[in-house]
């Protein structure tokens, strides 16, 4: 059984240890740190993820039980709320409140993973920059915050090498993914699809 | 700075955070048949974010510390990094300052780091009283294509005062991420040879801080080295903390940055400046290898100057080359 760790679950450890669980589920190839970023006049506070070997990952396989997601990386296993459920791993294990600070984090390191697999083209390295959605005890309203930054606030710069017209093709395809940015490694030329719409986003912040 | 080694901290730091996660850090090491250890932190290893942070700490002879940031351009968020510095004057002067220079293949290789500090030779180590005469280890980094060999670490170590069994010695070429962030992390170094040329004390600045975009990581070397020395002076930003007259810094502050040059060079690529010297540094005028922007706090008389300004459409240009919304 790998080493369980409850980040936000019964104990309240939530922004110390989110960044050591993503540097582990990216096997220690990355740099995390949160930020920050104006928004309507208020300095929000944003998750910075550098990775030095994204095409390393890949989405996780989701299970449910008993009300809790069982989400299994490559590198370890997170678990979102489910009190009383027991994981059987041998590798480490996260758990996570299902909508604590944790989560809302968790699910844009996760998106980006999704950016990431739906470009498609593998990536040297990447930066990505998230606002954080302001939390509430309405799940529904948090995941609708948790979509607006992804949609409306988020930034990604990918390295990777093509053609000029492969990169563009898979940038076209993406679904809205706020604003993704392409550097071609092989052209030097940089390619952009997407925008950050900081008006909407605010206004779905609730401010 | 009597009993700081920076050599001995920059050792500790590739003997303890480096080495032993070089396969995470994508670095390889490996020891030449003079003893030398050589990093190779984006040559044939593709390096990272995290190998240019730490290029750029052991650099800085554990003086300096560099985060990732974010920085705002006219129209794009882009990544960035900032740099933090215990006494700017020996962390860049003595030891970051890429300012020895040795014969390579017939040709000069300019090399940085701690260990210039060992018998400050150079023009910009000679700057500062300080020196690090008998350290264990001495680490140093080279910008190159090629790996460093044993023709290169026994130039070094000649040139330098020390053996070659005793270097670690990092290389990277431009044109990785590594190279990108080594470079754009010279952001408080480009003030302060500026400052020093003209005639300001090095002992006079307390504290030095400052911020690069970070707009391009590409293949081709001649357009990556275009376009880090594009986000020096047109991107960085220094704040220097000082202790002197004002008129020390007033006097100077209009001759210091690169904006200070005509229209047919501020504001063109450097990859076409450095074309017009043949791609030679020694064709390279002073004046072209300025800071884009400094702040001064002197402490004496509480007063603040600026100098210098962003150059947000061509750091823009740099960033998207022939790109842009598709």
């Amino acid at each position: 059984m790998g080493k369980v760790t409850d980040l936000d679950l019964t104990e309240r450890f939530s922004w110390q240890h989110v960044l050591n669980m993503f540097l582990a589920l990216c096997d220690d190839a990355a740099d995390l740190s949160f930020d920050n970023r104006m928004l309507a006049g208020r300095r929000m506070l944003t998750l910075e993820m550098r990775l030095d070997a994204p095409a390393e990952l890949t989405l996780p396989t989701v299970t449910e039980k008993n009300g809790a997601l069982i989400e299994t990386w490559a590198n370890g296993t997170v678990v979102l709320g489910g009190t009383e459920v027991t994981v059987e791993s041998e590798g480490p294990v996260w758990r996570l409140a299902a909508d604590g600070a944790a989560a809302v984090n968790y699910r844009a390191f996760k998106d980006m993973v999704r950016v990431m697999t739906d470009f498609g083209i593998p990536c040297e390295f990447a930066w990505s920059s998230y606002p954080v959605a302001p939390l509430c005890d309405d799940a529904a309203l948090l995941h609708e915050r948790e979509q607006a930054a992804c949609t409306l606030g988020a930034v990604h710069t990918f390295w990777a090498r093509g053609t000029d017209e492969a990169v563009k093709a898979a940038l076209a395809s993406l679904p809205a993914s706020g604003e993704v940015r392409v550097q071609n490694m092989t052209t030097a030329n940089t390619w952009i699809t997407g925008a950050v719409d900081s008006e909407a986003l605010a206004e779905k912040f609730g401010f | 700075m009597t009993h700081w080694s920076v050599n001995d901290a920059a050792a500790a730091i590739v003997e303890n955070d480096v080495i032993p996660k070089a396969d995470r850090l994508n670095i390889g090491v490996f020891t030449l048949a003079n003893g030398a250890v050589v990093l190779d932190m984006g040559i044939r290893c593709k390096g990272g974010f995290r190998a240019g942070k730490y290029f750029a700490e052991i650099g800085m002879g554990g003086l300096g510390k560099l985060s990732y940031t974010m920085l705002q351009l006219d129209h794009y968020l882009v990544p960035g990094l900032q740099v933090v510095t215990e006494n700017p004057a020996v962390c860049e002067m003595a030891s970051y300052v890429a300012s020895v220079r040795v014969d390579w293949h017939g040709a000069p290789q300019v090399v940085s780091g701690p260990i210039r500090a060992v018998i400050g030779a150079d023009h910009f180590a000679r700057s500062v009283a300080y020196r690090d005469p008998s350290p264990r280890k001495v680490v140093c980094g080279v910008q190159t294509t090629e790996m460093p060999d044993e023709e290169l670490t026994d130039a070094i170590a000649a040139a330098c005062g020390v053996r070659p069994d005793q270097i670690y010695i990092m290389a990277a070429r431009t044109a990785c991420m590594t190279g990108a962030v080594q470079v754009c992390a010279r952001n408080v170094e480009q003030a302060l040879p500026t400052v020093y040329d003209r005639g300001f004390s090095m002992d006079q600045i307390l504290e030095g801080n400052a911020t690069t975009p970070l707009v391009s990581i590409v293949d081709d070397e001649s357009v990556a080295y275009g376009r880090v020395n594009d986000c020096l002076i047109y991107g960085q930003e220094a704040n220097l903390t000082v202790d002197a007259d004002d008129e020390a810094i007033t006097g100077m502050l209009d001759d210091i940055p690169f904006s200070k040059n005509p229209d047919d060079v501020y504001g063109v690529p450097f990859q076409e400046l450095f074309a017009r010297c043949q791609n030679n540094w020694a064709f390279v005028p002073r004046d072209w290898d300025a800071p884009c922007k400094i702040n001064f706090f002197n402490v004496r008389t509480g007063h603040t100057y600026s100098t210098g300004r962003i150059g947000q459409t061509a750091l823009e240009n740099a960033f998207l080359g022939d790109g842009g919304r598709i």
